[in-house]
């Protein structure tokens, strides 16, 4: 991957002169004069073309435009050549003008990679690291942050998110996502030029240089203690010393709708269909049907009502060219007893979300130097709204860097630069506790519950809700701040020291302020008669009367220092570094929530006057670690590299606090070797390598090897004692809800754990670097993990102390591949590829003989496989017997069971999921017998005896890819890039995905395919009423289950640079204009289930088992860019 | 150069430095500092509280009221007998029994409070850990006992079998009698205090000196338990500090907290936006589920007759509900509403399943539009131990011991009957029950000796009448399923018996067609709904009907002709097992592989 194609042309230029020096003049009697100009294939002049000939030391450099003149012989041979491009040879033949067209070298073999404390020569690596191509990755993309970006582009990576929310960081994991059992993270750590940032929101896309992934032990040793779950290596750029100034500006505009959104059924099939499911049990007994239900408060609906609502869609359709007040009589009518019947249904989607949501981007920079001073200046703004209709949400981001370097005299350089980066983000305040976001009530009731006004006054709803938050949105912000100063000490030649001290502060706060929502109670029951405003009222909880502010600082001072030596004896190259790392973080975090806000356009701490209530945290940890490496090599084609490592870290007691770690790869450059001739035109370069290496990891909870006592302040609504309204501690008169827990058994020589990672890999180009590939294997194990202990009996009373147990490895396969080609008519096409797949298995922990299948960690659990059963089909009418009434014949089994008695199975086939009065009848789910033994169970619900369950899928991303194709002409470009997931399940519930499960709330248009005596081969089984629970016909099986594999079009670019020609006559260097779309289309496997596929659940939808895919939608976003450098 | 390199070895010997590395907690006590004060120490015990003291929960978060009543006769429940054989540890937890063991022994070795304050904190982890254990046996039966905070080392003591339940009722009564004499007789408001422990003394042993003795488990700790419950509750009769008040249904129903109600003994505080919880709502606005007819008719009429006998109430003559709800136990109007109460018939109260509503916990002016009434936020506080169930609980203890003289019945229940209650608080006072008069084997009541047809021939006629009053003092304060288990009386929980349903499974009666006032004409808004009403019964099919043919006498609820029926087979293994949970198989198979044993109880060896 390209440094930058400024380094590139700064080296080109260097090495120009060198190619000048080199030369010494010898001219020839019968030499003529040559000239001409050299170009590229689309038609630019090119500076600095070595022009040589053959045979000689004598040679010219071309000059700006191109152009060369050299005193030649007549029968000589001009050899062109420049860095990134292919030699040329031209025979002069007697001419006196040749001009010569150059061709792009596809792959640059000098190619600078950066790795840990240094770059490195691609064709000499010989760890598993691979880099990004930053400017088609993050360049010219309607992207917020950097974390999205880097989806699908490099192999081993994987980037996943739960849902479209605003903000927020993606989960990113290298390799696995099971490094540790339960108290380790399995975070990659995020080095911004060498120092760890704690969120790649922080980083402004446009600032980054380069990024690299590290993956293997080797690659990643040199940084220790938290790049144990491998490294992100981000540098930025810096300013160039060529004397000139660049600025650069780009800006970006672009519209985000949502993606994949279910959408509710139509007004009266969903009614019908919830009337069909509440009555589902009374049905299958052939009792008669309840007629009239009541969904919530005053809305009821039956049969006859339903007709009303199927004529009222027929009329009005979903009330458009209706203004929001409810009209009694057209829109809902009284119910006699009290409540109302509501006829009309609501565009609920039009409703609160918007169709299109902006989003801007600006970004401009200043770089440049002189021979002894480099800057580099910038700024960026990034403004994106959010999805919703009701309430502006929104994320922006500012950010500014700089960087200076100064070079003193000729051994001291003396550099600086700052990063400040802020991010704020609005949402609304949610008057139904954390719990619950405005989409989950969005998606709860009907499309019939009334939305709209009545006399003018809103019905109780999230639309309400979010209108009144609309004054005082919650708001959280965080600023990041870094400063470094170092030092480079060019000691001698090839031996240089760096010095630098780097002090990061990252500061978040946040202020929500609630109060009261005053609306049309239709929660509440209404007598008979009364009108719909009856219920007029403030309806939200005094518990919302309030004003919090949250804060916290994190601060981490970084000392890096090291020596470097680099020392080549005739073909032994050689490279040391030897150096420290000492780092030490203090995180503090208050908050202060005070109830009784006396106004809420003031809603502050000091102007509220009811209880208040406080809590903090305050943590600290410090790691210093010494480490080394050695690279060595031979004439370039046997690679060497050694390093070790040896940290400490405060979360071990003295004694257990520090770890050694060494690892080391080698490489072998095959196609340099001289039998590899013959291959050579076929595969001109061939590499295989290794390695092996362990890393510590201290990323554990703090204090796990003393007995705390963990203090529990009270906080609202909490189970806790209550003694009185001030919590004063230590007087017997006001000890009130805060309590002490109960101290754990520990166990006080608990130490590293060690991650091992063995990686084979092959680098390989063909046809004359046409083509590239690039595959590794490895063999990730953690060994040591922090684990519970041994298995001990509960009489214990307390889980049996941690210990360094547990071993969990990964083993997986990444493949790249590239392939870039040059027509003659100038059009360049590139495409690239990318494959990833891995596996993590338990090899040991503290098992139980027969364990659960549900224990979270055995020996040979397969992380995230899903055990249940296969369905075979529905039952159909023929499956049962029937009595001479017509009735299923049923039997009461000894359990006192009464069951529906099936024709050609026996009576108890699935009488284990039978309860209540529910019985398997027609039009319900027919598990398979998978152990042949007549009954469906799931035996002891251990390994050894699991009835008929089975594994059924995997919660994991499996066969994670990526590709890209581009391709450039006459300043055109065209870039497109998809992204997929081979296969991901989940078990998920509620109405989205298990149509009943709660039967009074909403059904969708995709969950209508269900079972009745007409609709025999549907997909979902009879209308029935889980209540909330996935019971009966919806045990975890594969018939529901989410197979979320998809393919996506993650980016679509396509754009144009104005000739130079044109615009350097208005001082423009390059101009570039360009369409882009994120998230245009995507294929799935969801059989008609409307969510979208990297949908998953999330921290507020797992505390309701009702709200899968009730969450913020994915986006689509289509812009339009411009990109100028001067 | 030589500079540079004395910064190299400033910062190489600053991090050789062990103090860069030493990282002490900032925000959670380290163990070994903690137990210093007594302030401290309350903090630990405080964290204990809501185990035990749960009262009505927090949140939507229920404790016993109320719900506590299901799977007996309180609060029908549609489940069969559904327990099923447990393979994991839920419930088998002795991280209680740990916590307090751990608090004895710190507290023990603590040097640095008064020895006062020593044993006042130890009593009161020996009260926790008799808590803790009455739970265990109650749910498991045997038990192994501890009384020291364990290591994974102790394998014999870890491993070890379950002991007889004679043996830690044992323990159980040593930790009371350590806890009455040590613990503080006043510790500052809300506070365990020695008044709290006999209270509980009473309320445990009387639960295990009948479960030993009706299960026939060991009949010496038997005795041992009720005499001590004796003790108990003579010690706070004696010390006169607790008297019976007149406003029953407030005892349950008033805001914040109850530090005025001479009848509390201990009570649980709410307070808007801090500690609220949901029961409120449960019986005022939204549906509950509702009581049985059992419990209706278990009342005694106003002349102190069970209502078959007395020819006040007029038994025969096939009383609707509001009807039957006069001229009896004036509990029964403080307990329940005077009305049918069945969804959609809208008035302030809740409705219920079968139309009889509880309002015990209701406050006189609970209203929709005041928030603390609805959702999870209300402020009533719980009387969690009270100087009634003391009274009830001794009569019982004393007729369980052979005891029961009349100076008792009045020093009991003839104080919980001079309690003077108004119908919703308003009013004249409702006619009390006349005395209880013990007259030999039997108990009369205004003269008239009480002979209940429904009485269970193998209960004496006074152990009857003493269990009639605990069911009607204690309603839905969560016993009624501990007492049919202490007694060994499941089979009154069968819903059907050859000739029908049993009153259990029946709810309200009512006039199918004419009910509620005659404000209900046909055309009035009320009627119209009625009639709804009534159709959706017709269709519905739920109704059970007295006479057949005759629909002008119907209950509301039947689980006869519903699937959901539930027997009771005496001596069938199926049924008796459910006197004592299972132990979790998981557990039992870890010893057999360690080669110990750990005995599973009768009935659950095998997965059903």
């Amino acid at each position: 991957m390209h440094v930058s194609k400024e380094r590139d042309r700064m080296v080109r230029k260097v090495l120009s002169v060198f190619a000048l020096l080199l030369i010494t003049g010898s001219m020839w009697a019968q030499n003529i004069k040559v000239t001409g100009t050299v170009k590229d294939n689309k038609g630019e002049a090119q500076i600095g073309v070595a022009v040589v000939i053959e045979g000689t030391k004598t040679g010219v450099s071309t000059d700006v435009n191109g152009a060369y003149e050299i005193m030649a012989p007549t029968k000589g041979t001009l050899v062109f050549s420049a860095i990134g491009m292919k030699k040329l040879s031209i025979p002069i033949n007697g001419r006196a003008q040749i001009n010569a067209v150059m061709e792009l070298d596809n792959v640059l073999l000098d190619e600078l990679v950066v790795v840990g404390w240094g770059t490195q020569k691609k064709e000499n690596l010989s760890g598993a690291v691979s880099s990004v191509n930053v400017s088609k990755t993050l360049q010219s993309r309607p992207i917020a942050d950097v974390g999205r970006a880097l989806q699908g582009s490099t192999p081993g990576l994987s980037i996943t998110t739960t849902s479209g929310a605003l903000g927020g960081d993606p989960t990113i994991r290298i390799r696995s996502n099971y490094a540790s059992m339960g108290q380790g993270s399995a975070s990659p750590v995020i080095l911004l030029d060498n120092v760890e940032v704690p969120s790649l929101s922080y980083v402004n896309p446009n600032d980054i240089e380069s990024i690299t992934t590290l993956k293997d032990a080797s690659s990643t040793a040199i940084y220790g203690a938290r790049a144990a779950n491998g490294a992100i290596l981000i540098t930025t750029k810096k300013g160039s010393k060529d004397g000139r100034t660049t600025v650069s500006y780009s800006s970006n505009f672009s519209w985000a709708t949502k993606t994949k959104v279910p959408i509710t059924s139509r007004p009266d099939l969903e009614l019908d269909y919830s009337w069909k499911q509440r009555n589902g049990l009374a049905l299958g007994l052939g009792n008669t049907p309840t007629n009239e239900f009541g969904q919530i408060g005053p809305v009821y609906y039956n049969p006859d009502m339903i007709v009303k609502v199927k004529a009222y869609y027929d009329q009005y359709g979903l009330g458009e060219g209706l203004d929001r007040e409810m009209v009694e009589g057209r829109d809902f009518e009284k119910r006699p007893a009290g409540g109302f019947y509501f006829y009309r249904g609501w565009d609920l989607e039009n409703m609160y979300y918007r169709k299109w949501a902006p989003q801007q981007t600006h970004n401009i920079s200043v770089a440049g130097g002189t021979e002894k001073v480099k800057y580099n200046m910038s700024a960026g703004l990034l403004d994106q709204k959010g999805i919703l209709k009701l309430f502006e949400d929104k994320y922006q981001r500012l950010n500014t860097s700089g960087n200076l370097s100064v070079d003193v005299n000729k051994y001291i350089t003396l550099r600086s630069n700052f990063i400040f980066t802020k991010l704020t983000q609005d949402s609304p305040f949610s008057f139904t506790g954390s719990t619950y976001e405005p989409i989950y009530y969005m998606y709860r009731w009907f499309s019939t519950y009334p939305e709209g006004t009545y006399k003018g006054y809103e019905t109780r709803s999230p639309a309400a809700e979010m209108a009144a938050s609309k004054k005082n949105p919650s708001v959280a912000e965080s600023w990041y701040t870094r400063i470094s100063l170092g030092s480079t000490l060019n000691l001698a030649k090839g031996l240089t020291a760096n010095f630098d001290y780097i002090y990061n502060l990252t500061a978040i706060s946040s202020k929500a302020a609630g109060g009261y929502v005053t609306g049309i109670n239709t929660f509440n029951t209404y007598p008979a008669g009364k009108d719909l405003d009856y219920w007029y009222q403030t309806y939200t909880s005094s518990s919302y009367d309030y004003v919090q502010m949250t804060s916290s600082r994190k601060m981490r001072n970084t000392y890096n220092a090291n020596i470097q030596y680099e020392k080549s004896f005739g073909k032994h190259n050689t490279k040391l570094i030897v150096g420290t790392n000492i780092e030490d973080e203090e995180y503090v975090y208050q908050s202060s929530k005070r109830m009784g806000v006396i106004d809420y356009n003031f809603p502050e701490l000091n102007l509220a006057i009811g209880d208040q209530t406080v809590a903090s945290s305050h943590t600290d940890w410090s790691v210093l670690g010494f480490f080394g490496r050695l690279n060595y090599d031979y004439d370039n084609k046997y690679l060497l590299e050694l390093n070790f490592r040896r940290d400490a870290s405060s979360k071990f007691r003295d004694g257990m606090r520090w770890g050694s770690y060494p690892s080391g790869s080698a490489a072998w450059r095959l196609s340099e070797e001289s039998f590899w001739t013959a291959v050579k035109p076929y595969v001109n370069s061939f590499k295989v390598r290794g390695s092996y290496g362990t890393i510590g990891n201290q990323d554990v909870p703090s204090s796990l090897y003393y007995p705390t006592i963990y203090v529990t302040n009270p906080s609202t609504s909490g189970n806790y004692w209550l003694r009185s309204a001030n919590f004063v501690p230590y007087t017997n008169t006001t000890v009130g809800g805060t309590t002490g827990g109960t101290p754990g058994l520990i166990n006080p020589d608990l130490t590293w754990e060690s991650i091992s990672t063995l990686d084979f890999g092959i680098d390989a180009r063909f046809f004359k670097d046409k083509f590239g590939l690039t595959v590794d294997w490895y063999n990730k194990k953690t060994t040591n993990a922090i684990t519970a202990g041994e298995v001990i009996p509960s009489s214990i009373g307390a889980s049996a102390p941690r210990r360094n147990y547990g071993e969990i490895s990964t083993k997986g396969i990444e493949i790249e591949l590239n392939f870039n080609h040059i027509f003659r008519n100038g059009l360049e096409i590139n495409l690239s590829g990318q494959y990833t797949d891995y596996k993590s298995v338990v090899d040991k922990y503290p098992t139980a003989a027969d364990p659960l299948y549900s224990a979270a960690y055995y020996n040979g659990k397969v992380m995230g496989d899903i055990w249940g059963y296969r369905v075979e089909r529905l039952f159909q009418k023929e499956d049962f017997v029937y009595g001479t009434d017509g009735k299923i014949q049923t039997q009461l089994l000894a359990n006192g069971k009464t069951v529906n008695v099936f024709a050609n199975l026996d009576p108890a086939y699935q009488e284990l999921y039978q309860s209540g009065n529910f019985r398997f009848s027609p039009g319900d789910v027919k598990f398979k017998d998978l152990n042949g033994d007549g009954i469906i169970n799931y035996g002891t619900n251990t390994l050894s005896n699991l009835g008929d369950r089975t594994v059924i899928g995997n919660t994991q991303p499996r066969h994670q890819f990526g590709f890209r194709v581009g391709a450039n002409w006459k300043g055109f470009d065209f870039d497109i890039f998809f992204q997929g997931v081979g296969r991901r399940n989940l078990w998920a519930t509620g109405n989205m995905i298990l149509p009943g499960y709660t039967g009074s709330e909403s059904n969708f248009s995709h969950t209508l395919d269900y079972w009745t005596e007409e609709n025999t081969d549907a997909f979902y089984p009879r209308p029935l009423d889980y209540a909330q629970t996935a019971q009966w016909n919806y045990q975890i099986s594969d018939r529901y289950l989410l197979n979320l594999s998809y393919l996506r079009c993650k980016t679509l670019n396509f754009g144009y640079t104005l000739p130079q020609k044109i615009t350097k006559k208005i001082m423009i260097e390059k101009l570039r204009i360009y369409f882009s779309g994120e998230n245009l289309f995507e294929w799935d496997n969801l059989g008609g289930v409307a969510v979208d596929p990297e949908l998953d659940w999330t921290t507020i939808t797992e505390n309701d088992s009702r709200s899968f895919g009730r969450s913020y939608p994915y986006r689509r976003t289509l812009s339009f860019g411009v990109q100028l450098d001067f | 150069m030589k500079k540079v390199l004395y910064i190299i070895i400033a910062i190489l010997s600053l991090s050789s430095c062990k103090d860069y590395l030493n990282k002490p907690s900032l925000n959670q006590f380290d163990e070994s500092n903690f137990w210093t004060s007594e302030g401290n120490i309350r903090l630990f015990a405080q964290g204990t509280y809501t185990a035990y003291f749960m009262g009505y929960g927090s949140g939507y978060t229920w404790g016993d009221y109320f719900t506590g009543g299901a799977w007996a006769d309180e609060y029908n429940s549609t489940s069969l007998w559904g327990s099923t054989t447990a393979t994991s540890s839920t419930g088998w937890n002795f991280s209680y029994v740990r916590r307090h063991n751990l608090m004895l022994n710190r507290v023990e070795n603590s040097t640095t409070i008064t020895d006062e304050a020593k044993k006042h904190w130890m009593g009161i982890a020996r009260f926790f850990r008799a808590l803790e254990y009455s739970d265990l046996c109650a749910t498991y039966g045997n038990m192994p006992f501890y009384d020291k905070e364990l290591l994974p080392t102790d394998l014999d003591e870890i491993y070890k079998d379950r002991q007889p339940i004679g043996e830690v009722v044992t323990k159980m009564i040593e930790d009371f009698d350590y806890a009455a004499a040590n613990v503080r007789v006043t510790d500052g408001v809300g506070q365990i205090n020695k008044d709290v422990v006999l209270a509980y003394m009473v309320r445990k042993m009387l639960y295990f000196g009948t479960l030993l003795k009706y299960h026939n488990l060991d009949q010496t700790v038997a005795t041992a338990a009720l005499n001590k419950a004796k003790w108990a509750a003579e010690q706070l009769i004696a010390g006169a500090k607790y008297q019976i008040v007149d406003d029953y249904r407030g005892t349950f129903s008033t805001n914040y907290n109850l530090s005025t109600n001479k009848e509390v003994i201990f009570y649980r505080e709410y307070l808007e936006a801090k500690a609220t919880h949901c029961l409120v709502a449960y019986v005022h606005q939204e549906g509950q589920t509702g009581t049985t007819l059992r419990v209706i008719n278990n009342y005694l009429a106003a002349d102190g007759l069970p209502i078959k006998q007395s020819p006040l109430y007029n038994y025969s003559a096939s009383k609707y509900y509001s009807e039957a709800v006069q001229g009896r136990d004036p509990r029964l109007l403080a307990s329940f509403a005077d009305s049918i109460r069945i969804s959609g018939v809208t008035k302030l109260m809740g409705y219920s399943t079968t139309g009889i509503a509880c309002r015990k916990f209701l406050p006189y002016a609970a209203d929709p539009a005041n928030l603390i009434y609805m959702g999870s936020t209300a402020v009533t506080a719980t009387p969690l131990i009270r100087y009634g169930e003391v009274l009830v609980a001794y009569a019982e203890v004393m007729a369980e011991l052979g005891q029961f003289t009349q100076a008792v019945a009045d020093a009991t229940i003839n104080k919980l009957r001079a309690r003077s209650i108004k119908n919703n608080n308003v009013g004249n006072a409702l006619p009390k029950l006349p005395n209880m008069v013990v007259s030999g084997t039997n108990i009369t009541a205004n003269g008239v000796v009480i002979n209940d047809p429904d009485r269970d021939p193998t209960v004496s006629p006074i152990l009857w009448e003493i269990r009639r009053e605990r069911l009607a003092e204690l309603v839905f304060e969560g016993f009624r399923k501990s007492d049919l288990k202490r007694w060994k009386k499941y089979k009154y929980l069968k819903t059907v018996e050859t000739a029908g349903p049993t009153d259990i499974s029946m709810g309200a009666p009512f006039n199918f067609y004419r009910w509620g006032s005659p404000a209900d004409a046909p055309s009035s808004p009320n009627g119209k709904n009625l009639i709804a009403i009534r159709n959706a019964f017709k269709t519905k099919g739920s109704l059970y009907v007295f006479t057949p043919g005759d629909s002008t006498r119907v209950a509301t609820y039947n689980l006869f002709q519903s699937s959901s029926r539930r027997d009771w087979v005496e001596g069938d293994i199926n049924y008796e097992r459910q006197y004592f949970t299972s132990v979790p198989l998981d557990q039992i198979k870890l010893y057999k592989d360690m080669g110990y044993t750990l005995t599973q109880n009768p009935g659950w060896d095998t997965i059903q």
